[in-house]
């Protein structure tokens, strides 16, 4: 399955429209993507959103939690937090929502730079195959798909690539 | 015909780290580039990643070290491990018990991972060897033969000041013969392509062969300055000096001591660095260790990182957990 | 304790190349007793020795205590032996290196020749006054040329290996200027001196030069400094810590030459075993020593091959020649009598004294020469 270019930005301008109200609401919002694929989705929400702050990345490499059984990943570039997450609203975004852990991991990362107010999850494909309490607050698109079947994101152009890996 | 190296695992991956000897150029830039990403933790208000949480790290220092124990200690503790700190120097190994026995005793205290300091040249070697294979060894300096992890801090310092290695032209002044340390710093950097690494001192302080190294060496501190890009001092063992290998500490900063007026030798934009801790008007002026080209406090930061970085790429490389599930689950 | 078979003339099958030779003598080997037994014993060393067409075997004085009482002459003579040994006398007490033993009642014991072990006497006047007192009685003397400074501390060859290891190096001038010095008392004394196990081509051209000078010396190299060098301690390989270091490919090749000149006249086994955790510790921190018996007859008879010369022209440095030096007549040496067959298949089975060569059946594997490691010697006596 290919989901093209247009599909793609429709899904995007799905979420811009219901995180526009929150950005409105509290114009010192903080958007923070996570790495990569989540940086790439963020880049695209922040422009259009026309958020004040900086765009945050993370690299969740240190906090998740398959590390005993594969290791350091590879190295992806460091955590760039723009400021303070004390007391923030923060707009967090992922390319896909699938097991849950990602997020996990990155909560747990946020939460050693400080004490936000507030998270909102946002992610471009919300798919089947939960395995934690955690679903997307705001998300373009939703998916079953069966376990082996595995999404990947691309840019220039947009697209989305679902098949099973091999 | 040699010995295997018992660095890597029967997957070819690093399983402890005890030289750079027979590390490729992708290897030593992957450890760097980990250690990039490691270095911003120091920065946090919370500056400790919950990686190695639930491993024990022993410190097993058979030699005096503050600094390098130091350094171990806090990576250790910032990747979230409990650390196990084991003062050697006066215990049980000088009562008669074999380093073997030290060892089977530790390894029965269920450590994960040893951080080891040895006074003789090959002894990371010979623990790695005799471990067992759930254990991951890293060599905290030994003997004359090996400093890996104050070589890669080293690498890491010169990276972040020039960018590449490439044309770039290393001076290391002072004890070559006796140094763990200029020993991993010269195979990292000809293993990285390091233009030239020249090593300045008297024939006393060479090691025989020392070109075999791939070094140039050069007698005369000045003629060797000329062009430099990095200047890397060592620490001179003053018990080692009396009379023997260098007539005096007085005699030896007025050959090979690095003052201003030589430094102004070498490229405008040369940094400076020392392993510490340094000799202030033996091996280098004051003035020139608390310069704006020194870069010796930065190596002391980087040293940390570094040491992150090999801990959790070795730990993460462990046999049993390895051979579970090299897949592993997508993390999604 | 391990009892060996020594190998049995009556139902051997020897090939066309098998030939008849009388016992060999060694110059140099230690059989741990008394004392050491940790390593090894008379009995199960001279069976070793035995099945390598030893009869004559000089047991290195460094036993504990030392030889040097004609009460430990007495204990090693008395043990049962599968070959003959001549106990070699301690030249100081002790081993000491400060006060002379009793030359000659211990030469009546049973010692033909005095040395030092590994030892060296540091002090120059003792040695000379050591040679002078030996050559009154023409009691031949047999030491490793080496320099107590120059050799403290160091563990292997001071080469390129060392260098990159970081390993505390024994530089060939550690043995050079200790044989320079050997030459010049020798030469002034006039005594008999042997110079045992030499390792570096600077020696031999030493050696060489004071022999066309006509000094009454003679000279040994042990078997395996003709095989190895430094290169096989690469990665700390322990098995190889020897305490005449093994040195460059140059100087081995100056060996082998010095063996084809006839400026080095034995070669000794410098048969050293150990116990089983002599090797567990870092390289320099190991004890040092090879065995060598399991292994010795097959790399001497792969050696014409390598030297461009005959069995016939070898023999002497494994019969006559030792023979001489220790005084032992032909005569006497042609009372033992064995056959050797070079094409005999061996397995070598010593890897609990730490052998290298151990289960290995050609050096390429261990030096990357292509040496094949085969043929047996059959008693018959």
């Amino acid at each position: 399955m290919h989901v093209d270019t247009k599909t793609v930005e429709q899904m995007l301008e799905r979420m811009q429209t219901q995180l526009a109200p929150l950005c409105e609401t509290d114009p010192d919002v903080l958007m923070i993507g996570i790495k990569t694929g989540g940086v790439l989705v963020g880049q695209a929400l922040h422009k259009a959103l026309g958020i004040q702050s900086e765009l945050g990345e993370l690299n969740i490499s240190f906090y998740r939690d398959d590390f005993s059984t594969v290791g350091l990943h590879p190295v992806v570039g460091p955590s760039q937090l723009p400021n303070s997450v004390d007391n923030k609203h923060i707009i967090l975004v992922d390319d896909v929502l699938s097991t849950g852990r990602t997020v996990r991991a990155a909560m747990n990362e946020l939460f050693d730079y400080g004490r936000p107010a507030r998270i909102t999850l946002a992610v471009l494909v919300q798919r089947s195959g939960n395995e934690l309490p955690i679903r997307a607050d705001v998300f373009g698109e939703s998916m079953q798909l069966d376990a082996s079947e595995h999404i990947k994101l691309h840019t220039n152009p947009w697209s989305i690539e679902v098949g099973v890996k091999t | 015909m040699s010995l295997p190296s018992p660095q890597f695992n029967r997957l070819g991956t690093l399983q402890h780290f005890l030289t750079l000897d027979d590390l490729d150029k992708e290897t030593l830039t992957s450890i760097m580039d980990a250690a990039e990403n490691f270095s911003s933790v120091g920065d946090r208000m919370i500056k400790n990643v919950p990686l190695l949480r639930g491993k024990t790290v022993a410190n097993l220092f058979f030699e005096n070290s503050t600094r390098t124990r130091t350094a171990f200690e806090l990576a250790a503790k910032r990747l979230s491990a409990d650390l196990l700190n084991v003062d050697l120097v006066t215990s049980s190994t000088n009562k008669g018990e074999s380093l073997l026995d030290t060892l089977r005793v530790l390894e029965s205290l269920q450590c994960d991972m040893f951080i080891v300091r040895h006074g003789e040249s090959g002894a990371a070697d010979f623990i790695a060897r005799h471990v067992k294979p759930t254990i991951n060894v890293v060599n905290g300096g030994d003997g004359q033969a090996s400093h890996p992890t104050q070589g890669m801090l080293d690498m890491f310092t010169i990276r972040q000041h020039k960018g590449s290695f490439e044309n770039l032209c290393v001076v290391i002044i002072g004890d070559i013969k006796h140094s763990r340390v200029a020993r991993s710093g010269i195979s990292a950097l000809n293993t990285l392509g390091a233009g030239e690494v020249r090593v300045v001192g008297p024939q006393t302080l060479m090691p025989t062969d020392v070109e075999s190294m791939g070094v140039t060496w050069y007698s005369n501190l000045d003629e060797a300055l000329v062009g430099a890009d990095v200047i890397m001092g060592l620490r001179l063992q003053t018990e080692r000096m009396t009379g023997i290998t260098v007539p005096s500490s007085r005699e030896f900063y007025a050959t090979y001591g690095l003052t201003q007026q030589r430094l102004a030798l070498a490229k405008p934009d040369a940094i400076v660095m020392h392993p510490g801790p340094t000799n202030r008007g033996v091996e280098i002026a004051a003035d020139v260790a608390d310069g704006p080209q020194s870069v010796i406090l930065d190596q002391v930061t980087n040293g940390v990182a570094i040491r992150m970085a090999v801990m959790s790429i070795i730990m993460g490389n462990a046999e049993p957990l390895r051979d579970a599930n090299s897949a592993g689950e997508q993390h999604g | 304790m391990q009892t060996l078979q020594v190998n049995n003339m009556d139902n051997a099958q020897f090939s066309d190349k098998a030939f008849e030779t009388t016992g060999f003598v060694d110059l140099y080997a230690r059989l741990c007793e008394p004392g050491l037994t940790r390593r090894g014993n008379i009995q199960r060393e001279t069976q070793l020795a035995k099945q390598a067409g030893f009869a004559h075997i000089v047991c290195a004085p460094d036993t504990l205590p030392a030889i040097d009482s004609t009460a430990t002459v007495q204990q090693i003579k008395a043990i049962p032996a599968a070959a003959e040994v001549h106990p070699m006398g301690a030249l100081t007490v002790a081993l000491q290196g400060d006060k002379l033993t009793e030359l000659n009642i211990l030469q009546k014991a049973g010692c033909p020749i005095f040395g030092q072990a590994d030892k060296p006497i540091a002090d120059s006047a003792v040695l000379l006054r050591a040679m002078e007192y030996a050559k009154t009685f023409d009691i031949p003397i047999s030491l490793r040329a080496s320099d107590t400074e120059l050799t403290k501390n160091g563990c292997v060859h001071d080469g390129p290996m060392a260098s990159r290891h970081g390993l505390p190096g024994i530089s060939a001038v550690a043995e050079t200027a200790g044989l320079a010095r050997l030459l010049e008392l020798a030469n002034n004394s006039g005594c008999q001196l042997h110079v045992s196990r030499i390792s570096c081509a600077r020696s031999v051209q030493l050696l060489r030069e004071a022999k066309n000078a006509g000094l009454n010396i003679s000279a040994d190299v042990g078997i395996h400094h003709l095989f190895f060098t430094d290169e096989q301690l690469n990665g700390y390989d322990t098995r190889f810590h020897s305490a005449v270091p093994f040195r460059s490919a140059q100087d081995r090749d100056a060996l082998r030459q010095g063996i084809v000149d006839g400026v080095i006249d034995a070669i000794c086994s410098d048969h050293a075993p150990l116990d089983s955790d002599a090797r567990l510790a870092p390289l320099p921190a190991t004890a040092s020593g090879l065995s060598c018996y399991p292994q010795f007859l097959a790399l001497w008879l792969a050696l014409p091959k390598i030297l461009g010369l005959s069995i016939e022209d070898l023999l002497h440095t494994v019969t006559t020649s030792p023979g001489k030096i220790l005084g032992l007549e032909d005569e006497y040496l042609a009372t033992t009598k064995f056959t050797i067959d070079p094409e005999a298949e061996i397995n070598i089975e010593d890897a609990a004294h730490h052998n290298p060569l151990s289960g290995v059946s050609n050096l390429k594997t261990v030096t990357g020469e292509d040496v094949e490691l085969k043929g047996a010697a059959y008693s018959a006596t």
